[in-house]
């Protein structure tokens, strides 16, 4: 189930992002917790809604509110039906892992045969019956992350190569392999050599003038998807970094996301030198 | 039935091992690891999962959809305490395909193979969903396993001979996280190739399918719906595709 801000339906759908229905969106706030020792993950979701016709077809048992939830390391599709407005899910062991999206929404158990919400917009003329299984409120998604304890760390996604086909000063960023090779030239990776070795103010604005443009560079490829670098190892630490500190893969803010990745800049960079 | 704990490798194995395929290719070909596997780092117990070894070395690498049937149902009924988080451990895939099921992985992926390293990074090794689900040649194994568990609850046969008797099947189905790992959805379409015969006819009539499934299918919450009604929705799916097909 993709649901996109840009997707319409042929029924008003109270969103955030849509003048459907003129009324205050659904809006959630979410817990989520560590219940037990085998790692089981908790979500609670407490829902907010001021339209009284929604809430009564939840009152009336022919809408329901739930999540759906999308955990794409472990593959995970799921609609859970909560309690409203309060409600809870434990998922099973291992059942998360890494990035977990999650989607409150309200949608129909039953055929409404004249569905027409009290603030549609005007070119929703007539009342129309709406199926079973329909949108009827979505709430914006929410992201959290489940730790992956055995995440290589992520210094070790680059590596610093010498390439003497470049010119001095120069360096390039090589994003198909295992580990992101940042090219140079034989002088400037030999000056870059010996930075490395020291400590200090000089080292740390070495790596945040080599690694804050290489990760720019890297968030731009992967702005239109992962696929083409799944077969990479880099990949799989990058993207949980990102979502630990809430990059967007989508929609990347280069400089920005890329300070945030880093720390800031010239600040202590060690955590993502590699030292390999 | 002798069981023993699933075992990993550490991290700076793994790292070590996929840096040095190339160097190791004759043992990957001929040989074994039997004597790094000595070394620390190789034999890190897992303390939620098991397995039966005397179940693994009843796995054949002939290749056949009826052999992959065979060794999917070897590996998720031969493995106990496993969830998709621990089947996305690379550590633990790596770790049998180059100790307890280095021999199968080898017939079964580099035989014949004119670029065993290639072959090597590709199946012994598992290093994202796709690698561990699609690749890796245990991984790939146990979530046929678990797809099907989901796919058909209680006759996980079943639903592997759904899944996998045609190898597109597999890539339509399995390897489309968001149809593989839906269960009312899933279900639906396994119902649905089990009892249309317009499937057999040829390989890409469930690629077919699926474009009208993805296409038809954006909007619907279908675990709100009764298995009446996917079965219709999958029906009308199934009728485009076809017309499309013919016309």
């Amino acid at each position: 189930m993709k649901i996109s801000e840009s997707t319409t339906y042929p029924h008003p759908v109270l969103t955030p992002w849509s003048d459907d229905i003129a009324a205050a969106p659904l809006s959630s706030s979410i817990l989520t917790q560590v219940v037990d020792d085998r790692q089981r993950i908790k979500v609670t979701c407490e829902a907010s809604l001021d339209h009284a016709g929604i809430l009564d077809l939840i009152s009336e048992g022919k809408a329901t509110f739930g999540i759906y939830v999308r955990c794409q390391e472990t593959g995970l599709r799921e609609l859970r039906d909560l309690e409203f407005p309060l409600g809870s899910h434990t998922f099973a062991p291992g059942a998360l892992l890494g990035r977990v999206q999650l989607r409150p929404m309200i949608w129909t158990r039953e055929i409404l045969a004249a569905y027409l919400p009290n603030g549609a917009h005007s070119e929703y003329t007539e009342p129309m019956s709406v199926g079973a299984g329909q949108f009827l409120a979505l709430d914006v998604e929410h992201v959290f992350d489940v730790s992956h304890p055995s995440l290589p760390p992520i210094e070790s996604i680059f590596e610093v190569k010498e390439n003497p086909n470049l010119a001095e000063g120069e360096f390039m960023v090589d994003t198909g392999a295992d580990r992101i090779a940042i090219r140079m030239a034989s002088q400037t990776f030999q000056l870059v050599q010996q930075l490395r070795d020291t400590n200090g103010a000089a080292r740390a604005a070495l790596m945040s003038a080599l690694y804050a443009p290489a990760i720019m560079e890297i968030l731009d490829q992967l702005r239109e998807g992962t696929e083409d670098f799944e077969r990479f190892r880099w990949l799989h630490p990058f993207r949980a970094r990102c979502t630990s500190v809430g990059v967007d893969l989508d929609n990347p803010s280069l400089l920005n996301d890329a300070q945030r990745l880093l720390g800031n800049p010239f600040a202590d960079l060690s955590f993502i030198i590699s030292e390999g | 039935m002798t069981r023993e704990p699933l075992k990993l490798i550490s991290n700076s194995v793994l790292t070590n091992l996929a840096a040095s395929v190339a160097t190791n290719i004759d043992r990957y070909v001929t040989g074994n690891f039997n004597d790094l596997a000595k070394e620390n780092g190789w034999e890190i117990e897992t303390s939620v999962a098991s397995h039966e070894p005397l179940e693994l070395a009843k796995l054949s690498p002939s290749g056949g959809a009826e052999s992959e049937i065979g060794n999917s149902l070897i590996v998720f009924n031969s493995f106990h305490g496993m969830t998709p988080a621990l089947a996305r451990e690379e550590r633990l895939w790596a770790r049998l395909c180059h100790v307890e099921c280095l021999e199968f992985s080898r017939q079964r992926w580099l035989r014949s193979s004119t670029d065993p390293e290639g072959q090597v990074r590709k199946h012994f090794f598992a290093p994202s969903l796709p690698g561990s689900r699609d690749d890796n040649a245990v991984g790939r194994l146990w979530w046929n396993g678990y797809v099907a568990s989901l796919a058909t609850p209680g006759d996980i046969e079943r639903g592997l001979r759904a899944l996998l008797s045609r190898a597109n099947r597999r890539l339509q189905i399995i390897d489309r996280a968001d149809t593989a790992f839906r269960k009312p959805l899933l279900q639906g379409i396994v119902r649905l190739l089990i009892r249309e015969s317009w499937f057999d006819t040829r390989d890409d009539a469930v690629a077919d399918f699926m474009h009208e499934v993805n296409r038809q299918s954006g909007g619907i919450v279908f675990e709100a719906l009764s298995n009446s009604s996917i079965d219709d929705h999958l029906n009308r799916c199934l009728a485009t595709a076809k017309l499309r097909k013919k016309s």
